[in-house]
Parts: structure tokens; C-alpha cells; sequence
């Protein structure tokens, strides 16, 4: 990635675990019976609005985001963590576990790992060094 | 030889590639291998009108949610976003929708076995047209043939229910 699209796509993560953190709550709130209609009560907002920005990460500002929170009687928290941080729960299930990566041979193999590469700081090969815990291992 | 050796045999011959997420440090909860068809639409600047239209921030940014396990979701109304089974013939074709977007994209793929996608082309909106189109059955076709190209007689993984497919945190919506 260039440094652009590295952006980019840190602002297009942004949107989605904004807008998952709304739904999470939204999904809750809906099932407690409350309804889109409810939320653009609360706030003021017209209900389309409401159904509109519920339907899929979009540019929300933080002022969407916090209207939204307020109108599903929330509480916004922000936590931005570091990458060589510990995982908060170390028994994760890794979905590639039992896909080894191939040992790569041949002249016709493109040996180029598909995630990105070469940032300033290079945290992949502290990461890559990280054993893979799984969950069976732990019970 | 289980379709998981398939897979690892198709990487190992460069026909497939595994996609992982940039900068993060959550593990893996669903699995996603790119043909080099895919691989060339998200990375060649110089062939891929959906790299160029749509951007490889959007791209990726759809693949991690898919990979990173994060939510499957469906709208009010019960309908689809995210993910989407097409209407066949061919059948058991999927796209990724990435729609949000001035040019959106659709990805195209198939399920190898639960939570494992195997996305085969990439295409721009616009080029597929309106529902029905003759593009969009030579998409489907086309990932067809690229399907059978990697795995031959395996049929993709079947199924009636989208938790047939997600195994979790993912909307409940019809897939027919």
C-alpha cells in the first residue's frame, strides 16, 4: 500500500468499526423493542436519516456517531491500542490454524505475502514472531 | 484430500493467495484466498479498473471485515449488504458488496466450506450493469469456470441458510 492508501484505508477501518459498534447496540436496542423511529425521536433527526445511516458504514462524522450513541442511550468510548499489545484474550481461535502457510517452490510461485510491508516501523516481524495460541490448547 | 489440503496445495502452486489484514492484531476468524485473478485486481495499478475506480482502501478495507470476523450484516428490512448469494444459473456464486463508495465494487467468489471464501474476480458496478445483464451472467460464469480451473469436480460448499456459510456474528436474512 502507498502511503495514501494506507490512510485511506485507516479512515475506511474507522467507518467500519464505528458503524459495527453502533449496530452492535442497535441490535440490542432493537430486540429490547425499540424501534428507528424511537432513536430519531430522541435526537431529532428524521426517521429515513436514522434508517439510512443504519444500513452500512458511510462518512459519518462524530457528530453522527455521537447523536447515534445518544439516540440508543449510550455511552461512547474510544480506545486506541497498539499493535505489539497483548491481546486482551490470548485463547483466540485463528481461522487459518489449520491452512499452514505452503513452504513456496518453483519458478511459477509468486512468493509475495499479500499484507502489506515495509512501514517505518516495522511491527510485522514482532507479530510474526508472536506464537499462535488456540483455543484447545487452553482447555 | 479435504478441501482445507486443496486449498493449502493451490497456495503452495501460487494459484491461490491467503489475504490477511494489514495492521492489526486481532487473529483471523474467517478465511479468505484470492485467485490470481483477484490478486492482479487488487494490486496491479497498471490492469485493474476496480483498484483505479474504487481504491485498494475500500477493497481492503471489505476483505478485513470479512477476515477480521467482524458483523455480516443485514439491513431493516432483513435484506442483504454485506454479503450476497446471486441468483443462478450459475449457482452458489457470491459477491462482496463494497458500496459505499462513489464506484462500488463487487467481488466475486464462493465458499470453499464455512467462513472460507474464495474470491475469484473483482468487478466495478457500473461495468456489471443492471440485474440480469449480460455482464453480469458472464461474471458468474466466468467465476465459475475459475472455480473449476482450482478445485475441478469439488463443488463449492453448499447450503440453505447464510449460517451455513458465516458461522458467526452475522445477520439473520434470507439468501434466496
Amino acid at each position: 500500500m502507498t502511503p495514501d492508501e494506507l490512510a485511506q484505508y485507516g479512515y475506511e477501518r474507522a467507518k467500519d468499526v464505528a458503524f459495527d459498534a453502533i449496530l452492535q447496540l442497535w441490535r440490542r436496542r432493537e430486540a429490547e423493542g425499540m424501534k428507528q423511529s424511537d432513536i430519531a425521536a430522541t435526537i431529532g433527526w428524521d426517521p429515513a436519516l436514522v434508517c439510512r445511516k443504519l444500513q452500512g458504514p458511510s462518512n459519518w462524522t462524530l457528530k453522527t456517531i455521537g447523536a447515534l450513541v445518544q439516540g440508543l442511550a449510550g455511552e461512547l468510548e474510544i480506545k486506541v491500542v497498539a499493535l505489539e499489545d497483548p491481546l486482551p484474550d490470548r485463547r483466540n481461535y485463528h481461522a487459518y490454524a489449520e491452512y499452514p502457510t505452503p513452504v513456496l517452490t518453483g519458478v511459477n510461485v509468486n512468493p509475495k505475502p499479500i499484507s502489506p510491508s515495509g512501514t517505518p516501523f516495522d511491527i510485522w516481524s514482532i507479530l510474526r514472531a508472536q506464537p499462535v495460541v488456540l483455543e484447545s490448547e487452553h482447555d | 484430500m479435504s478441501i482445507a489440503d486443496q486449498i493449502c496445495q493451490l497456495e503452495a502452486d501460487g494459484k491461490l493467495t491467503r489475504y490477511v489484514p494489514p495492521q492489526t492484531r486481532v487473529l483471523p476468524k474467517r478465511r479468505l484466498f484470492l485467485s490470481a485473478a483477484a490478486v492482479q485486481d487488487r494490486t496491479d495499478r497498471q490492469k485493474s479498473a476496480v483498484l483505479l475506480l474504487v481504491g485498494r482502501a475500500r477493497i481492503d478495507s471489505a476483505l478485513t471485515r470479512w477476515v477480521s470476523g467482524e458483523r455480516i450484516y443485514g439491513d431493516a428490512k432483513g435484506k442483504h449488504c454485506f454479503l450476497k448469494r446471486l441468483e443462478g444459473p450459475p449457482s452458489d456464486i457470491w459477491e462482496v458488496r463494497v458500496v459505499e463508495c462513489d464506484v462500488q465494487a463487487r467481488l466475486f467468489g464462493r465458499f470453499a466450506e464455512q467462513d472460507t471464501l474464495i474470491l475469484t474476480k473483482f468487478h466495478t458496478r457500473r461495468y456489471l450493469g443492471k440485474r440480469g445483464s449480460t455482464e453480469w451472467r458472464l461474471a458468474m460464469t466466468d467465476c465459475e469456470r475459475a472455480w473449476n480451473a482450482l478445485f475441478g469436480i469439488t463443488p463449492p460448499h453448499p447450503g440453505t441458510t447464510i449460517h451455513h456459510f458465516v458461522s458467526a456474528n452475522c445477520d439473520d436474512y434470507p439468501i434466496d
